[in-house]
């Protein structure tokens, strides 16, 4: 277990309601300002806001949030992706109703140069047939020059397989598992992988019919429950999940029958989401139903080295006892930011935290 | 229906005004009203069989609540959106203060003197924060979130004026008691809590700075006499400035009067500052008497008043009395002007002359007036008039910090049994209000855990009837009551995801949940629901769930262990590893491990074993196998066990006249066997022949080889 803790620096209290996704959008609107997007999961009352955060222009330290827009959403936001590229931001959200909605989400100066954030729906479709079956998760296929392919889990165990423009389910496989998915990402441009409540992963090729072989560790003691799933972000063999007992775990699917396994310690409890670092991808955060953000350090095992691992920073905040459900790392300003059940919103910018030769740091962090 | 079938709060409290003295049971559909015209509510306490009813917060004749204050909000009311930040983030800091108690508490139980436990245990007393510095943190932090909620543009007035009230309470008892650990001199932190508390408005004195002759206004002398007492320059020198130009000749006194505001000296604790404030003292002690002001003001109506503003500041304590508009002012401005060094300990003597002069019975101000008199026991029962908010926050750190002794006052709060201590109460009845909302369910809960007595088993009560939103809510729920040891609990949701899952098809799902649940009959129901299906139809569901379910999940069941089992002899059988199916289908039966309904199926497959030479079943094995075969045909239950293999003729001979064919949803096999026909039973005992025979043979071949 991590000995150091670092406190973090901003707290908003901006959401209302508990937080179940937090995602920045993918650049910034300029040098001293990141948008970010939050859904809630609060039953009838669950919505995505769109803010934008202010930035200290000497330091990149977060400063101030401002609240642009607030979308009413049916059913809880399971899952918020932007779409990646050059193009215009836009922002993809899945509900517990089974309704995705998309919207374009653009910056505008107007004469005083202060910049507003403007929201627009786009589209909005149902991927299971119908409104009431829920998605769980969905994923954005990178690397498409245009039109990206977005892959959505139900709760029903199906996956489909959609354009953000057209409103007909491109492909769908049924009962691609007998239990519950809890976790989706697109590995390639073509394949994807799930995470499942049994334990084990799973990957797909969108282009066939095969459902692909469940990957598990061979050791029993590590197949417990998935909660989410990503991908390194330039070595797409390097899975991580998040398990129910805290671990996180990393995954070299380099060799599909005897997948490798490294299991890391992270937390207390339930770990709920994990990303890579998008430009130090040795670096993985996660959160956790124990109230705290772990970034770890990760290295590839060597046949003599045991501990694979070092762990870095873990952030806590006092005042947020609660669960911590999701976590993000803005690729180009090191933003890490957190939400969870009390609805607030927790910053840090991580390289403001030095790294000591043993891994851990202990310090104390500014309030 | 009766009357007086139900006590009331005012039972409990003969001292509130319009009190309720009995309640009457209306017609369902209609609203009761008592002789106050209140509204009356009622809540179920939720843990025992009374109704109890207390007076709505609203009148139903819909005119305003006498004093908004005055009776117990309502229960049911909903809460404002704009209110779940700032509930959520007071919240956050409650449960850290007291998990940080609950730290506290086990570094100081007993222990051990040896070994490392012991060891331990004294490194835990060493590390224990300290719960009174924690709680005043805790409180800082709570009248910062009042205070900056109550000040928020986007909420509406009453809103605005509810937390207002909150806010000035907390305050008070911040400077008094809560903060003020060592019993310092608390004057200065009055004074700045009256003027924030009950402002002066700037209208009230740019009306008369824009009047002629201000002086002649019958409000203008109050008002500078209110700024005075608050020493309020700010609205003062207004005054001051518009009473010289009106009266040019005394304006060398309102300048004295100016710079005596401006020069007061503030108390610190040395010798220099008390000679500075005698020094002051004596100065406004001299203005004020009428021979040292008499020569220098020719206008004798200006001469009275400006005595009585030289009285209030020399600290003449009959002048203050007659100059306050309201007590607080009283008992701040005599702590001003005549005890600058007063202390907390030094108020309740005050208060006793203040007494007189208390203003209107609401419960605000009874809270006020029992934390400036340090009367706590007054102080709870009045919070519970308010928001239930400050009620829990408020006395929970009172209770940290040991200012009261909470346990001696029960029974005021609806809901409360009379079993739960003031605070308990206090905090269970707002759990209650933020579990029947939906985003706020979740911090409900956490104020439930820290109710010992009663908590718990509101938690049991609350937690079925959470709405199920989606499945991220339902780990977390799960997450929630594992933590927290509510083993039944999760038994609860787990048990309600398992019928919704396997009502919608989602059987592998199921059988999860119900292992989770301990449900063990309905996972084996389910299993063999599966089984059978395979059996009749060739249904292959049941080895997908038997290939993906988790090995502590598929170890918790007899059935499960059969069907892992199973499937994995099906999965050497297809890598054409027949020597280790057959070995395992013999483990199979001699474990008994299979239910005797499915002996006969893999009695089957054991034949088409036999047949490959690879396989080599030997003698003892083939006996248990023969054993078997016979314990299922001569047993009096011979139809149930056959039955199954009975059904899948009848489907075979419904296929084969078109009746059969699939229509998109399964169809169950019969449970029964009996209902098997007799025609079916007869195919199936031929067959069982050509199973013995092969066992013959096998067994005359095993004692050969």
């Amino acid at each position: 277990m991590l000995q150091g803790q670092h406190l973090f620096e901003r707290r908003e209290h901006d959401q209302i309601g508990k937080v179940s996704k937090v995602r920045w959008g993918p650049t910034p609107v300029h040098q001293s300002s990141l948008i970010l997007a939050t859904g809630t999961y609060n039953g009838l009352k669950s919505s995505i806001s769109i803010s934008q955060v202010l930035l200290d222009p000497q330091s990149a330290n977060p400063l101030d949030i401002s609240h642009a827009a607030a979308i009413p959403v049916k059913g809880d936001v399971t899952d918020l992706r932007w779409v990646p590229g050059a193009g215009p931001l836009t922002l993809i959200s899945a509900t517990s109703s089974g309704i995705i909605d998309i919207h374009s989400v653009a910056a505008i100066a107007d004469r005083g140069k202060r910049e507003t954030i403007h929201v627009e729906p786009l589209n909005q479709f149902t991927t299971q047939g119908g409104e009431g079956v829920g998605i769980s998760a969905l994923a954005v296929q990178p690397h498409a020059a245009s039109n990206p392919w977005i892959a959505s889990v139900g709760v029903d165990a199906s996956i489909s397989f959609q354009t953000a423009e057209g409103k007909e389910v491109q492909k769908r496989m049924e009962n691609v598992e007998a239990i519950q998915i809890t976790g989706l990402e697109w590995r390639t441009s073509n394949e994807i992988a799930i995470a499942t409540s049994a334990g084990h992963i799973r990957q797909i090729d969108a282009r066939s019919r095969s459902k692909g072989l469940p990957l598990s560790s061979h050791e029993q003691k590590h197949r417990v429950p998935l909660n989410c799933i990503t991908v390194h972000p330039t070595q797409p063999d390097k899975l991580a999940t998040g398990a129910e007992n805290g671990e996180l775990q990393i995954w070299d699917v380099r060799n599909l029958s005897d997948p490798e396994l490294t299991i890391l310690p992270a937390h207390d409890g339930n770990v709920w989401d994990v990303r890579f670092h998008p430009t130090s991808a040795n670096d993985i955060a996660t959160c956790s139903e124990d109230g705290t953000v772990c970034v770890m350090q990760w290295r590839e095992p060597t046949s003599s080295v045991v501990d694979t691992y070092k762990p870095i920073r873990r952030f806590r905040d006092k005042n947020h006892p609660l669960g911590i459900n999701s976590v993000d790392i803005h690729s180009e300003k090191d933003v890490l930011v957190a939400a969870g059940d009390l609805g607030c919103t927790l910053m840090t910018r991580l390289s403001r935290w030095g790294r000591s030769d043993g891994g851990v740091v202990i310090g104390e962090g500014a309030a | 229906m009766n009357r007086n079938a139900f006590s009331s709060d005012a039972d409990m409290d003969d001292a509130q005004p319009d009190s309720v003295n009995s309640f009457q049971i209306w017609p369902q559909g209609s609203t009761g009203q008592d002789e106050a015209r209140h509204t009356l509510k009622a809540t179920l306490a939720p843990l025992g069989t009374q109704l109890l009813g207390f007076p709505g917060s609203v009148r139903s004749d819909g005119q305003p609540p006498v004093s908004r204050l005055q009776s117990r909000p309502d229960l049911a009311a909903p809460i404002p959106e704009s209110r779940i930040p700032f509930l959520n983030a007071t919240a956050g800091v409650y449960i850290s203060l007291s998990n940080e108690n609950a730290k506290d508490r086990q570094s100081q139980e007993p222990h051990g003197s040896f070994g490392k436990f012991g060891e331990d245990a004294r490194m835990g007393d060493a590390q224990a924060p300290d719960v009174s510095r924690s709680a005043r943190e805790a409180s800082g932090r709570y009248q910062q979130e009042l205070q900056s909620y109550s000040q928020r543009a986007d909420i509406g007035q009453q809103e605005k004026e509810t937390f207002g009230d909150m806010a000035k309470v907390w305050r008070l008892c911040n400077i008094l008691h809560i903060q003020n650990q060592n019993d310092n001199a608390v004057g200065e932190e009055l004074v700045q809590w009256l003027n924030d508390s009950y402002p002066i408005q700037p209208r009230e004195v740019s009306d008369l700075t824009e009047t002629v002759l201000a002086s002649r206004q019958p409000a203008f002398w109050p008002l500078l006499n209110k700024a005075l007492l608050r020493s309020s320059t700010k609205h003062a020198y207004p005054l001051l400035d518009k009473l010289a130009s009106d009266h040019p000749a005394i304006k060398d006194i309102t300048e004295t009067i100016k710079n005596l505001m401006g020069e007061r000296p503030r108390f610190k604790a040395n010798d220099r500052y008390h000679q500075t404030w005698a020094e002051w003292h004596g100065k406004a002690d001299t203005y004020s008497r009428e021979r040292g002001l008499q020569p220098r003001v020719a206008d004798r109506a200006l001469l009275q008043p400006l005595l009585e503003a030289f009285g209030i500041l020399a600290g003449n304590a009959s002048v203050i009395e007659g100059a306050s508009g309201q007590w607080e002012e009283y008992v701040v401005g005599m702590i001003l002007y005549l005890h600058p060094n007063f202390r907390t300990s030094d108020l309740p003597e005050l208060m006793e002359k203040a007494r007189g002069k208390f203003g209107e019975d609401t419960a605000t101000n009874r809270a006020v007036a029992a934390i400036f008199e340090s009367k706590f026991d007054a102080l709870m029962p009045a919070l519970t008039y308010g928001e239930w908010w400050l009620a829990a926050h408020l006395v929970d750190v009172l209770n940290k910090l040991r200012l009261v002794d909470d346990s001696v006052i029960v029974g005021e709060v609806p809901g409360s049994r009379g079993t739960e201590s003031f605070l308990e109460s206090c905090v269970f009845t707002y759990a209650g209000q933020l579990c029947a909302h939906p985003s706020l369910w979740r911090i409900g809960f956490e104020y439930y855990l820290r109710c010992p007595r009663v908590g718990r088993a509101a938690l049991t009560a609350t937690i079925p009837h959470i709405p199920i939103t989606s499945d991220f809510q339902i780990r977390k729920l799960l997450a929630f009551c594992n933590f927290n040891n509510l083993r039944d609990d999760a038994f609860t949701i787990h048990r309600a995801v398992a019928l919704n899952r396997y009502q919608n098809g989602r059987v592998g799902e199921a059988i999860v949940h119900y292992c989770l649940a301990e449900e063990h009959q309905k996972v084996a129901a389910i299993v063999e629901g599966i089984m059978d299906q395979f059996v009749v139809q060739g249904d292959l569901t049941w080895r997908d769930i038997a290939s993906t379910l988790s090995p502590d999940v598929l170890r918790s069941n007899d059935r499960l262990i059969f069907m892992t089992h199973y499937n994995r002899f099906h999965s050497l059988y297809e890598q054409t590893d027949y020597a280790g199916a057959a070995k395992l289908l013999v483990e199979i039966f001699t474990s008994h491990t299979a239910p005797k309904r499915y002996w006969l199926t893999l009695l089957y497959n054991v034949s088409d074993l036999l047949e490959s030479p690879q396989s080599s079943i030997g003698m003892e094995a083939t006996y248990e196998l023969m054993r078997c075969l016979e314990e299922i045909v001569t047993s009096h239950r011979k139809d149930d066990y056959l039955g199954l293999e009975a059904q899948r003729f009848d489907v075979k001979a419904k296929d084969r006249k078109g009746k059969g064919k699939v229509t998109g949803k399964r169809k169950e096999p019969e449970r029964d066997g009996g209902r098997a026909g007799k025609e079916q039973i007869e195919n199936v005992e031929q067959e069982i022949q050509v199973i013995r025979l092969g066992l013959v043979r096998n067994l005359a071949r095993a004692m050969t080889l």
